[in-house]
């Protein structure tokens, strides 16, 4: 907390004599928009994988194999981001130390246990969150290859329900829907409300 | 125009209300942006966390579909403190401004 203040400190003094500061990057436009299209088209692979798993005829088309290159393009553009991302990274936090020191946001077993890394030297928040997001790509096309398999016994509920309306569940509206890409939504959601607050606010009066 | 410190003291406590007026608006866009995002997270979770433990999926793929909620909330967290860092900035930014007025005003001319 100590070199918090004292960090906070010089960047009061650099502001005074620069006279602003920039801890953060601002708003992207490419961005946000990369990450409501990103949104929405994880809801419409979930949608075709169950509608497939759905027809026995076409079961054999939700496996993995089938949507590699829906996965590889999704890396693409998050890469794109990431690089975009970084750019515009002041370089002033260390989001992955920092969140280290806090407790959060630290590599967690899952992460650690598959070899991936979603840390990056001297990343804003920003940029490694978009790190994360890459990461949660990777998991969801991991539980995507072990819930459709066609040997998967559990097929039904792993594949058909999983990604699209969970069997047996209390509904509660879309939220227990595609219960295999929550994750990933909800990560693509938490950088789409960064950017919202980084656009700049246009004023309503005339 | 010389710089009398009187002067500067004086126009810098008048400022002082302008400047926890900046503070005020920051911190209202910061509990706007927590509160519109922070509950309904919670919530889609909760619902989530019941329905993978009742959907009847396979153990290791329900073990790890539990670890990337918590993995993607903690995203969410990383988020929040992006946007608290970006109020901070803002509230910073706006208070320098005051300051760069102040000073400038009481000098007659642009030094910051």
């Amino acid at each position: 907390m100590h070199r918090f203040l004292k960090t906070a400190a010089i960047l009061v003094a650099l502001g005074i004599s620069a006279c602003s500061v920039q801890l953060v990057s601002p708003y992207n436009a490419d961005l946000a928009s990369s990450l409501t299209k990103l949104h929405e088209d994880v809801l419409k692979m979930a949608s075709d994988v169950a509608r497939n798993a759905a027809n026995p005829a076409t079961k054999a088309n939700a496996r993995v194999e089938a949507y590699a290159k829906t996965y590889d393009d999704w890396r693409a553009r998050v890469d794109t981001m990431r690089i975009l991302a970084e750019v515009a990274n002041p370089g002033v936090i260390n989001c992955a130390d920092l969140m280290k020191r806090l407790g959060a946001g630290a590599q967690s077993d899952i992460t650690a246990a598959e070899g991936a890394t979603a840390e990056a030297p001297q990343a804003d928040c920003q940029t490694y969150l978009i790190s994360r997001l890459r990461v949660r790509i990777d998991q969801t096309e991991r539980l995507h290859a072990a819930a459709c398999a066609t040997n998967n016994p559990n097929f039904s509920n792993d594949c058909l329900h999983g990604f699209g309306s969970a069997r047996g569940v209390v509904r509660a509206g879309d939220d227990s829907n595609a219960l295999l890409v929550q994750p990933l939504l909800r990560t693509i959601r938490a950088l789409i409300w960064v950017q919202d607050a980084k656009k700049p606010k246009t004023s309503t009066s005339n | 125009m010389a710089l009398q410190l009187q002067t500067l003291e004086t126009s810098m406590l008048k400022a002082i209300p302008q400047a926890l007026n900046a503070a005020k608006v920051t911190a209202g866009d910061l509990a706007d942006q927590i509160s519109k995002v922070l509950p309904g997270e919670i919530k889609k979770m909760a619902v989530q966390l019941v329905a993978i433990e009742q959907a009847g999926f396979s153990q290791p793929l329900a073990t790890q579909l539990v670890a990337m909620q918590k993995e993607s909330f903690e995203d969410v967290l990383i988020g929040l403190f992006e946007i608290t860092l970006t109020a901070v900035q803002a509230l910073i930014n706006a208070l320098l401004d005051i300051v760069k007025g102040v000073v400038n005003t009481a000098l007659g001319f642009a030094l910051l």
